[in-house]
């Protein structure tokens, strides 16, 4: 029979603090059913145990990790959990042995209230006191002993970033059975809970404040009145309605920029690595269907999964980081009462921005939205930010419209970026009119004590959201990009009589080299041409005409289902310069402009490249970004409106554009 | 009852420094919330920072608070004490 031990206390207590010191790496995650609030499992590192012995032991202690919370009464979801998981009602973890109390020392008033109600639960309980550090910088000095003799249970004395404490509370923890749990003698009984109402002075809400405040006035020794003056001085900046605002969208650039640069160089690495091992594949495979799904479906389905995780380490690493110092906490602060206006909370700006690097991460960062609606209202519009996949979109399209005046061109970037920002807020406030009706919750949250940050902590919080995606959307995405290979393989089609005079005609030449490069390049355009997805194009030109697109656009834009940068590597090869013809900008753009409908008009007119760049701003085009909805909302019913609306968005909204400007 | 109405006001009328003794929560929809926060009758709050949304210290912690939300809380003004979030033992 295995142990159940639970972290229980405050937000910022320092329970993850203490789990990773007590588990290490050997955790798992994973939601609460039917919630989106997460748990964290570990076993216990027991003294003189392999760290990489894994799983259920019989003697194993499992260590669980709660959400932080302020009470036991379920005003949120996490205390609706943690008070299921702690009464032993919540289905996933039924069971529990005893209470780890996590409790801060620098503010014991408001973290002994809670303890009160972890008492009441009646499971042995273990005292750990954080932050003792900065209660004696404060000049508190708390009387352990005392407090051990009042609460009638162990209290520890943590300091986790100095690795002090963690092994008398593990032994502590082995001992939990032994220890004479008589419970803690609380001065008002517990099954009278009631409603702190109006006038009721004496109900057990208000005796506990009071019971906390008073053991805490008995064990407290403060020697000097000490109040955080800097972090209110701080604050003074950080939380001004201008100047919060102007340093939070600083610090936000500062994020956005880093997740950008520094990102890019393992995303390249990565997309460099798996072409190699896919060139390096296709001459080891046999030159057949299987080896073709090897390389191509399954190879380049890992790589399309493995390149997201650059962003999401990144930008979870850099938001723990964030979290840590109190900012974040400011940065929502600020920012609640501009993004009322839309109907959402100011938490939500944070995966707005984050949007613009990558969708993924920022849908996956959401949670720290409170409420569900706005959590879901958010998730909605994020695919509307410029995500990073649509610069080469971008790039060539902006070139095709203004080939030498960067001047317009940068600003044709920038309207871009202006219309995905717009149309996202616009429809975030159109689905809290329409289908997710309801007030946002109201601002209420704590504005902790700015601190230097723990990378260690942060670093853990970057891992489990990578492996938390590669659980939940790895297997899914690798699945589509396998099925989008065959859509634009199948049906094989004989090589074309051009193709076959090519050949020939280098058979004889002296140079074949170049001959048989255009012989391949031209097989290529006709196999994808006459493929599944070749054929659905032609099914969808005549939807697509009214926004100025031909039969091979169509074709572009429905093999950048998966992901949009696509779209270029297919205009390359529909245009005859094969798949490597989109590394050279140049060629492709100047290929391009020359391309011509059968009647000889240009196919890439001022109008119709509007529409096109519109069409992309606007439009889902990303199977993992759906894939990603699905599990943050639990629901396919959310990425399919996802796509549903924003497909319409997009369709209409090129349509007005092709058809405005064909006027003029 | 009555004469501490008569003096309290809604906590988002106190000034920058001012406190003030919780004498009435009338948020009733997210009165868990506020309790569990320790804004609830009897306590005492000091307004670090007035606006929208407010900063409060409450039961030793800050906490940024929704105007709209402080507007039902009434406080009765009191004077400062150097923890005067803490009710005297
Ligand atoms: N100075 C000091 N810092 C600590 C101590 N213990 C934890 N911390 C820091 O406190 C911060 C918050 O710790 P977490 O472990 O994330 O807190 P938590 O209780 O898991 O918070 P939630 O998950 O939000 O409920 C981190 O920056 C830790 O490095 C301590 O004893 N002293
Ligand atoms: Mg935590």
């Amino acid at each position: 029979m295995s142990t159940r031990i639970l972290l229980a206390g405050n937000p910022n207590a320092g329970k993850t603090t203490l789990f990773n010191a007590l588990t290490g790496l050997r955790m798992r995650t994973g939601n609460f059913h039917g919630t989106t609030v997460e748990w964290k499992s570990g076993t216990l590192r027991l003294p003189g145990q392999k760290s990489s012995s894994r799983g259920a032991e019989p003697d194993a202690v499992e260590i669980l990790d709660l959400p932080g919370i302020y009470s036991l009464k379920a005003a949120t979801p996490e205390e609706a959990v943690a008070a299921e998981v702690l009464t032993g009602h919540n289905p996933d973890f039924p069971t529990a042995d005893a209470v780890v109390a996590v409790v801060d020392a620098s503010n014991l008033d408001r973290n002994l209230f809670l303890v009160s109600q972890l008492a009441e639960c009646g499971k042995p309980m273990i005292l750990a006191v954080t932050m003792l550090d900065v209660a004696r910088e404060a000049g508190i000095r708390v009387d352990l002993d005392r407090l051990s003799e009042r609460m009638n249970c162990p209290v520890i004395p943590l300091n986790i970033p100095k690795n002090q404490g963690v092994d008398l509370l593990q032994d502590q923890i082995c001992q939990w059975n032994q220890m004479h749990f008589t419970g803690v003698p609380l001065p008002y009984k517990p099954t009278e809970e009631s409603l702190c109402g109006a006038g009721c002075s004496s109900c057990p809400f208000s005796r506990r404040f009071t019971w906390s405040e008073q053991l805490a006035a008995e064990v407290v020794r403060t020697q000097h009145v000490a109040r955080s003056r800097s972090t209110d001085r701080l604050d003074e900046v950080l939380t001004h309605p201008l100047w919060g605002v102007l340093a939070f969208l600083g610090v936000m650039t500062l994020l956005f920029a880093l997740i950008f640069a520094v990102a890019e160089i393992p995303m390249a690495l990565i997309e460099v690595l798996f072409g190699w091992i896919a060139d390096t594949a296709a001459t080891v495979l046999p030159d057949n269907d299987f080896g073709s799904l090897l390389s191509d479906g399954i190879l380049t389905g890992v790589g399309n999964v493995v390149v997201f995780l650059p962003q999401i380490l990144i930008l979870f690493f850099f938001l723990a980081l964030l979290e840590d110092t109190g900012y974040l906490s400011r940065a929502a602060f600020v920012m609640d009462r501009l993004m009322r206006k839309v109907g959402l909370p100011g938490t939500a700006f944070v995966p707005m921005v984050s949007g613009h690097a990558c969708a993924i991460p920022a849908i996956m960062s959401t949670r720290v939205i409170e409420n569900a609606r706005d959590r879901l209202a958010t998730i909605l519009v994020l695919p509307l930010m410029s995500c990073a996949a649509r610069i080469p979109v971008y790039v060539i399209l902006i070139r095709l419209l203004f080939p030498n005046q960067p001047l317009l061109a940068a600003l044709a970037f920038t309207g871009a970026y202006v219309l995905g920002v717009g149309a996202a807020l616009g429809s975030a406030y159109l689905l809290k009119k329409t289908i997710l009706p309801g007030e946002s919750k109201p601002l209420l949250l704590e504005l902790p004590a700015y601190k230097t940050p723990g990378i260690g902590n942060a670093g853990m919080h970057a891992y489990e959201k990578g492996l938390t995606f590669l659980k939940q959307a790895g297997t899914i995405i690798l699945l589509i990009s396998m099925a989008l290979w065959a859509l634009s393989t199948y049906p094989k089609s004989e090589p074309p009589e051009s193709v076959l005079a090519l050949r020939m005609q280098a058979e004889q030449s002296d140079s074949p080299d170049e001959l048989l490069a255009a012989a391949d390049r031209e097989e290529a355009r006709h196999a994808i041409e006459h493929s599944f997805a070749g054929r659905m194009a032609r099914g969808i030109e005549p939807v697509v005409r009214p926004l100025g697109f031909d039969g091979r656009i169509g074709l572009g834009i429905l093999s950048s289902f998966a992901a949009r940068e696509v779209i270029v590597s297919t205009l390359s090869i529909v245009y005859g310069l094969g798949e490597e013809g989109e590394e050279d900008e140049v060629l492709l753009v100047d290929t391009l402009r020359q391309a011509r409908h059968p009647d000889g008009r240009p196919v890439f007119t001022r109008p119709a490249s509007w529409s096109l760049l519109v069409f992309y701003v606007l439009a889902m085009q990303c199977l993992p970004t759906q894939v990603v909805t699905r599990s943050e909302t639990g629901s396919w019913k959310w990425p399919l409106l996802q796509l549903g609306y924003m497909s319409t968005l997009a369709y209409i909204a090129s349509f007005l554009v092709y058809q405005t400007l064909s006027l003029l | 009852m009555n004469d501490i109405r008569h003096t309290s006001v809604p906590l988002s009328h106190l000034v920058k420094g001012a406190c003030g003794l919780i004498c009435a929560v009338e948020n009733k929809d997210e009165l868990a919330r506020l309790q569990s926060m320790g804004v609830c009758i009897g306590r005492r709050v000091e307004v670090i920072k007035p606006g929208d949304p407010l900063i409060l210290r409450v039961f030793g912690a800050r906490i940024g608070l929704s105007a709209r939300m402080a507007e039902h809380v009434q406080v009765e003004p009191c004077s400062k004490a150097p923890r005067c979030w803490e009710v005297s033992v």
